[in-house]
């Protein structure tokens, strides 16, 4: 790669990352080597630096939903999704902001912690049930339209899974431990 | 034969399908009897359907390979002890561990060039809608008098007709039933005469989210003649 076209690729890796083309957000590897050419990860390794003074980091996921680092070779690279996310964690009042209440960030805790603890796939009654702990039917009902929608979970037969966004946005390990020290 | 390699099939992706304990799941007298079907016959429709079976034996195989992994690791948390902690923690602090360990992706949505095809598509596909010169009409008026309503009239007895209509008529209507049938003059009058009988206290609503339906309730002993600003006039019922 040369370095003399390397700004004007980090301006192009920026459009690609920032501006959502598709239905599911981020640029999948061999989307950005089409537009970036070889030597992409060394593009979006600067650009990273750039963006984490801002709060945010470029995060490359597997398609097993696994973290992969910046390193990792091109090829195991290419079907990767590159996705922005935010470094720090948001307070209840920046969520509430964006429109979440209270009682949907709670109810999506619910259904992540008892997925997570059933190996990433539980019985959809399970996690009806276990929210109705907490809410009334119908409120359960249209959370659950709702995650799905919002792709934190997905639907398979009679069970339910991480969505693609649970994967991205959510550390699993840290939220069991955070629903157990609440 | 082909019958009961078709059910085996059925139950054991059913078994997979529904997320239950694989380990819950007894193989060893399924397989005995798929060996005993194999055995039968070397058609190849029934040859098909064995290797159908073996298949959903090996992935029920593998789950019961991955749950066991997953319960010997130091990260295994039992569903039960999951349950235990949700229903000891308010939701404030469900919010908050969801908070703690979620990174929102970023990004902004974009008109691309397919989309404004797509949209330009749409549009185009619509099917006209108009409304007949005479119903637009009355509406290029002078708001609820060009109707032929008066605010003295809203108060008093248009209001009070349609209270005791509806209280004659069970006392609990759909927005719509109340509304009526008739021109689109005739409705717009009654759905002002409704939201000021609702104002006034006159009679109340229910919603059904679910249904996405509103019922008119009337009420006995409103406050004649102001609004009841202080009162809820929306109640929700599952």
């Amino acid at each position: 790669m040369e370095s003399s076209g390397l700004p004007a690729k980090i301006r192009r890796a920026a459009q690609l990352l920032f501006f959502k083309s598709h239905r599911i957000p981020g640029v999948k590897g061999w989307e950005l080597k089409r537009s970036l050419g070889s030597g992409y990860s060394r593009v979006m390794k600067m650009l990273r630096s750039q963006i984490e003074p801002l709060g945010m980091t470029i995060k490359a996921v597997g398609d097993d939903g696994a973290e992969l680092s910046l390193d990792t070779p091109e090829d195991t690279l290419s079907t990767a999704r590159f996705v922005l996310v935010l470094t720090d964690p948001l307070k209840v009042s920046d969520a509430k902001t964006s429109g979440w209440s209270i009682d949907e960030l709670a109810g999506l805790t619910i259904c992540l912690a008892t997925i997570g603890s059933r190996g990433d796939k539980a019985a959809r009654s399970e996690v009806e049930e276990t929210l109705r702990q907490k809410f009334p039917k119908w409120k359960v009902r249209n959370f659950l339209s709702k995650y799905i929608k919002w792709g934190y979970l997905e639907e398979e037969g009679d069970s339910l899974l991480l969505g693609w966004r649970a994967r991205v946005e959510i550390d699993t390990r840290s939220l069991l431990r955070y629903v157990f020290g609440a | 034969m082909e019958k009961e390699l078709k059910d085996l099939i059925v139950e054991l992706s059913s078994i997979m399908r529904s997320g239950s304990d694989p380990l819950a799941v007894q193989l060893e007298p399924r397989l005995s009897r798929l060996r005993q079907l194999i055995k039968k016959s070397l058609q190849f429709k029934h040859i098909e359907l064995d290797m159908e079976a073996l298949y959903n034996f090996a992935i029920l195989v593998y789950s019961q390979s991955k749950f066991l992994r997953d319960k010997s690791s130091v990260l295994y948390v039992d569903p039960f002890l999951i349950r235990l902690a949700v229903m000891g923690s308010s939701t404030e602090r469900l919010a908050d561990a969801f908070l703690q360990s979620w990174r929102p992706s970023t990004g902004r949505d974009v008109l691309s060039l397919e989309m404004m095809r797509r949209s330009y598509e749409y549009w185009s596909n619509l099917k006209d809608y108009t409304i007949g010169a005479e119903e637009t009409e009355p509406l290029l008026g002078e708001s609820l008098e060009s109707l032929g309503v008066t605010y003295d009239e809203l108060i008093s007895e248009e209001m009070l007709r349609l209270h005791e209509e509806l209280q004659n008529r069970g006392g609990r209507l759909l927005y719509e039933e109340l509304l009526g049938e008739g021109s689109l003059n005739e409705r717009l009058r009654r759905a002002v005469l409704i939201s000021f009988m609702l104002s006034y206290g006159y009679a109340v609503v229910e919603k059904e989210p679910l249904k996405r339906r509103f019922w008119i309730v009337a009420k006995e002993g409103a406050t004649k003649g102001r609004p009841t600003e202080a009162e809820s006039i929306i109640t929700i019922v599952s």
